[in-house]
């Protein structure tokens, strides 16, 4: 299912009787069928979106569509969506089969819906409780939990815990998942292990899901499409790579990158681009004469040859090394310190003057705002 | 040295709470004679287990303790439905006035008891209420205290659970049933138990409503009825039918000993 929101706007009242706007006139469409990670570091109003496209907060203005219908003033349990929360909000004194099925159960719409479809199709169960047995079984299948439907939430892992949420989430066949940050309470070795899951089960299902992190790793690793999102303003979206590596503004590069970007000040002075005081390499087309910020990620910085094209000169100032990945701090002419990874061991000496190159491509510029002016 | 003193602490508050036991069991089975020796014996020379008997037979003692059922009985399912729906609407539900309605009900935990005692029977002498039971069980079904106390427990119920059934369409009343109350099982019986020997202690109020002996509750008929032709209180069999009295709470507490201490050790529920 489609889903739209138009102008969605989120007001909270504080204590003090001011306003904080926690979303500001989002404008977004998800398309059918793909998992989205919404993105964005805490505070940015990212889970206010999702709470609002579930139906939990109400809307302070602007529209939300799911398809063509107008959801905005349905309640939560009309809008047929599934909600899985970071602290997985498993009963804890219910176990796996009774939570997956604690919807099935309880829930009066869900009932009739259910009962209409054993009605269609009831030649194959036995009777309307092995109809449900089926669905939650089913579930359970795909999440992978089969072998510890008896036991309590409190006897599960953290992994195994979010995958029974999961499934409670998408047994009634909701048309639409939402997810809360629902790998931040894992260790790193389950988290990865877990969004890879969360990847497949989306797959296999092909339910429209909306993923609230502030991990941009974990949304580069496994959305279709990346939104980000910051002080309730939608910043850029895209497909993932595409967001890497043509992020909108200096705020997207930063957090993108996950701080492993450096932003040097430069200038352009008559269509030429300096690093620091350096002149490094003349613009592709013309820009105003200003002070600037130029975006470059470590990775992308390489020891040169003598007298490349777009090279610089830089001093190396120390080397640590973490495992596989040498990071080298160096200095420009000027004095500011950029830092790049370097896994040649042998070509960096300390205290040597050297050249580096970074493909043009790669090089961000951004004016005094933050916004970006040049990718060359 | 302060495991030594940990252990004599201990020890001493309970020798303060079995003391006061220990002697009422102890006078039950002396004989009159026994009683009146000083000093005092510490263990009856001679076990007088007539004294029991004679309670039963000398008192309707028999009939107070069923009369102080019924009124258990029923003031404890009242007020603990009362209080769980009071309680579910402060920490679930919005509605208007809700900050306000909740201090008001917390406002009357102030007002002493003997205060209300006065205006209490003038509307229940009003209804027509004398001798009767829900004179007895009315006053006793609202319980500020009680409804505070679920209260703090549903809050401690983390949000999302509640979150989470809203989306799944569960009804408020069924997420009370299936999710609240069992989370807070050792909660509600530490409220229905503070009910129950709320209604064994009572004294003023039922004596004040029944002037009709078949309508007496246990702690009125222990005051009057072991006094001897000459005025003098038969203190052995008072105590005999004391002890009579406590038993079914002693074995109450006995049974719901494990949810009682879980109730008070837990605290929190763990999401």
């Amino acid at each position: 299912m489609q889903v739209r929101l138009e102008q969605l706007t989120k007001a909270f009242e504080s204590r003090k009787n001011d306003k904080v706007i926690a979303v500001n006139k989002l404008d977004l469409t998800i398309e059918s069928g793909k998992l989205i990670g919404l993105l964005g570091p805490s505070g940015c109003g990212k889970s206010t979106t999702l709470f609002m496209v579930a139906g939990i907060h109400d809307v302070t203005d602007g529209k939300i569509y799911f398809d063509d219908q107008d959801v905005t003033e349905l309640s939560a349990d009309k809008r047929g969506i599934g909600l899985v929360f970071q602290n997985y909000a498993l009963y804890p004194h219910l176990s796996v089969w009774d939570n997956i099925a604690f919807p099935l159960l309880n829930s009066k719409d869900i009932k009739k819906r259910l009962k209409k479809q054993f009605a269609e199709q009831h030649s194959n169960y036995k009777n309307y409780k092995a109809y449900i047995s089926k669905l939650v079984e089913d579930a359970a299948k795909l999440v992978e939990i089969t072998a510890y439907l008896d036991r309590k939430p409190g006897e599960l892992s953290g992994g195994q815990q979010q995958r029974v949420a999961i499934a409670r989430a998408i047994v009634k066949s909701p048309s639409i998942l939402l997810m809360d940050e629902p790998l931040s309470n894992l260790d790193a070795r389950l988290r990865i292990q877990t969004r890879d899951e969360i990847k497949r089960i989306q797959q296999q299902t092909g339910i429209t899901t909306i993923m609230v992190t502030h991990d941009q790793e974990e949304a580069l690793a496994i959305s279709d499409e990346v939104i980000v999102l910051k002080e309730g303003v939608l910043q850029q979206q895209g497909l993932p790579q595409d967001v890497y590596d043509n992020p909108a503004n200096q705020f997207v590069a930063e957090f993108i990158s996950r701080s492993q970007i450096n932003m040097v000040r430069g200038k352009i002075a008559a269509n030429k681009l300096y690093l620091g005081e350096e002149e490094w390499f003349p613009l592709p087309a013309p820009l105003m004469d200003q002070e600037v910020m130029i975006g470059l990620r470590y990775e992308n910085i390489k020891p040169a040859m003598e007298n490349m094209e777009h090279s610089f000169t830089a001093s190396v100032t120390a080397r640590t090394r973490i495992g596989g990945m040498s990071t080298v701090q160096v200095r420009l002419t000027d004095g500011q310190q950029i830092t790049l990874h370097n896994n040649e061991e042998e070509s960096l000496r300390e205290s040597e003057r050297l050249q580096f190159v970074v493909k043009p491509q790669t090089v961000l510029v951004f004016n005094q705002k933050g916004e970006k002016l040049l990718q060359c | 040295m302060s495991r030594l003193f940990r252990y004599l602490l201990l020890s001493l508050s309970a020798a303060l709470i079995l003391v006061p036991f220990y002697w009422m069991i102890n006078t039950s089975l002396k004989t009159n004679a026994e009683i009146l020796r000083i000093p005092p014996t510490l263990f009856p020379t001679e076990f007088r287990f007539q004294n029991f008997a004679d309670a039963i037979v000398k008192a309707p003692i028999l009939a107070y303790l069923f009369n102080t059922v019924v009124v258990a009985l029923c003031v404890v399912t009242i007020s603990t439905v009362v209080s769980v729906l009071a309680a579910f609407a402060f920490a679930r539900l919005n509605f208007r006035g809700k900050p306000f309605l909740f201090i008001v009900i917390l406002g009357t935990m102030m007002v002493p008891q003997e205060m209300l005692i006065i205006t209490n029977f003038m509307t229940i002498a009003n209804l027509g209420w004398m001798n009767t039971w829900q004179a007895l069980i009315a006053p006793y079904c609202i319980n500020a205290f009680n409804i505070y106390l679920l209260r703090q427990t549903f809050k401690q119920v983390p949000d999302e659970l509640y979150l989470a059934s809203k989306v799944d369409g569960v009804s408020n009343f069924c997420f009370l049933r299936k999710i609240m109350l069992p989370l807070s099982k050792s909660t509600i019986v530490t409220v229905m138990i503070l009910s129950v020997v709320w209604i064994w202690d009572t004294y003023a109020w039922p004596s004040l409503v029944t002037t009709n002996d078949s309508m007496r509750l246990v702690s009125n008929g222990l005051q009057n009825a072991f006094t001897s032709d000459s005025g003098r209180i038969q203190y052995e069999i008072q105590m005999a039918a004391s002890t009579l009295v406590i038993l079914p709470l002693v074995f109450l507490f006995l049974m719901l000993k494990k949810n009682i201490i879980s109730g008070m050790v837990k605290g929190g529920i763990k999401g």
